[in-house]
């Protein structure tokens, strides 16, 4: 065992053999951890790719929070991706309708949401969305 | 007495350093995120089938451990595979471009396209870095076909440096033919000249022993062919084909073969 060590180690090893064993473990050790990333990452890519579902973007959006910044008010959300490809430049689109008077749209473009990812951002509307009634939505969206 | 624990420990870190040297103008490039999540994911799969045996063949031309036999070739490749992936995924958190609420599809896609290059700098770290502490000639005496995988590996590390930019279809976008004719013809100079100076190192024969025409056939056009097909694979890799005529793929691929072709010239010096 010891011989074996030492031949494995062969370039420059005077050093004491219990030493030159445990180097020998430690690589062993890393480079077992090493095939097991190969092969999950591999098995994975793999897996995703031949098995996994390939459903097209389907995003959902849901308001965070609203806020008053300064004149306006600010709604914070989050759009989530619910189908398995990206999204590239997701247009979202804010449209909130006073009881009186004419609707007021704000937009914003989101540029990317991973397929189960979620992206976040902001409207800015003069009108009180706590009031108003109000609509989000995707408009569309590019292929990356 | 920890000498051999400490050799490892050094060798690690220096293959971290290799790693870090080649990841990081990659893992600083918005593209190469996006690609980690949207690729597909049998061309990261096919990429990975590819970079095993390279890192492997790496390994035996200029390991961070001068190796003579396959099996501990095997073994620093998957060494640096590990190094690579957790120095990728430790900056990856660090720099907040994987967030908890992407994916596990997006965060591995991300870390996995991102170790590749990592873990070819990890393998040629002792070369890059200097090991000088063997003491031994670090150069292997490649045979031809060495040579020319030495080439490639050149090719497909500057290769993936460039090619996940827009930039590269967007050149060849602007140019026109004879601006691609042009600089193939460019890149075949630039790489003659780094090949003839450098082309006899660890062979047997010196400079005067072979005049530039053998040179230029045998490595200067050769090594320009692999940089083009490295080029036109990295290309394809990245989704750069999706939707482009023939003429346009040639195009840029005659555009990555200009930083591909470099790093095939380059790589017998520095691999």
């Amino acid at each position: 065992m010891d011989e074996h060590a030492q031949h494995q180690q062969q370039p420059l090893a005077p050093a004491g053999s219990g030493d030159s064993h445990m180097a020998l473990l430690l690589e062993r050790w890393v480079a077992a951890a090493g095939a097991v990333l190969v092969v999950a990452s591999l098995g994975y890519l793999l897996y995703q790719g031949l098995l996994g579902d390939h459903s097209p973007p389907d995003i959902a959006i849901t308001v965070d929070a609203i806020d008053r910044s300064g004149a306006d008010y600010l709604v914070r959300f989050t759009a989530a991706n619910n189908g398995s490809e990206t999204a590239a430049q997701v247009r979202i689109v804010g449209t909130l309708t006073p009881a009186a008077g004419p609707p007021e749209e704000a937009e914003v473009t989101l540029d990317y949401i991973p397929g189960r990812s979620s992206a976040t951002g902001g409207l800015f509307f003069r009108g009180n969305p706590g009031e108003d009634e109000l609509e989000l939505r995707a408009t569309g969206y590019q292929n990356p | 007495m920890h000498q051999e624990t400490s050799r490892f420990w050094r060798a690690m870190g220096r293959a971290s350093a290799g790693a870090l040297l080649f990841v990081l103008p990659l893992l600083m490039t918005m593209e190469m995120w996006e690609l980690g999540f949207y690729l597909d994911r049998l061309k990261i799969a096919l990429l990975l089938v590819v970079l095993l045996p390279l890192l492997v063949g790496l390994s035996y031309f200029s390991g961070f451990k001068h190796t003579l036999d396959l099996w501990e070739d095997a073994i620093d490749a998957l060494t640096a595979w590990v190094v690579g992936a957790l120095l990728v995924i430790g900056i990856l958190v660090l720099l907040a471009i994987v967030k908890p609420v992407d994916s596990f599809d997006a965060m591995a896609g991300k870390a996995i396209l991102l170790t590749i290059p990592a873990s070819i700098g990890a393998v040629i770290a002792s070369k890059q870095l200097g090991q000088k502490d063997n003491g031994d000639d670090d150069v292997v005496c490649a045979s031809y076909g060495g040579e020319l995988f030495i080439m490639a590996a050149g090719a497909l590390l500057l290769a993936l440096n460039v090619a996940p930019t827009e930039e590269m279809v967007l050149i060849a976008y602007k140019m026109s033919v004879w601006h691609a004719l042009l600089l193939s013809v460019f890149t075949l100079a630039i790489m003659h000249a780094m090949v003839y100076m450098l082309a006899f190192r660890g062979t047997e024969a010196g400079p005067d022993a072979l005049g530039h025409g053998p040179v230029f056939y045998s490595f200067t056009i050769a090594g320009y062919a692999v940089a083009l097909l490295v080029s036109a694979y990295v290309l394809w890799t990245f989704g750069r084909f999706e939707g482009s005529g023939l003429e346009l793929n040639i195009m840029s691929s005659t555009v990555l073969a200009f930083p591909a072709g470099v790093g095939a010239a380059v790589s017998r010096l520095v691999l």
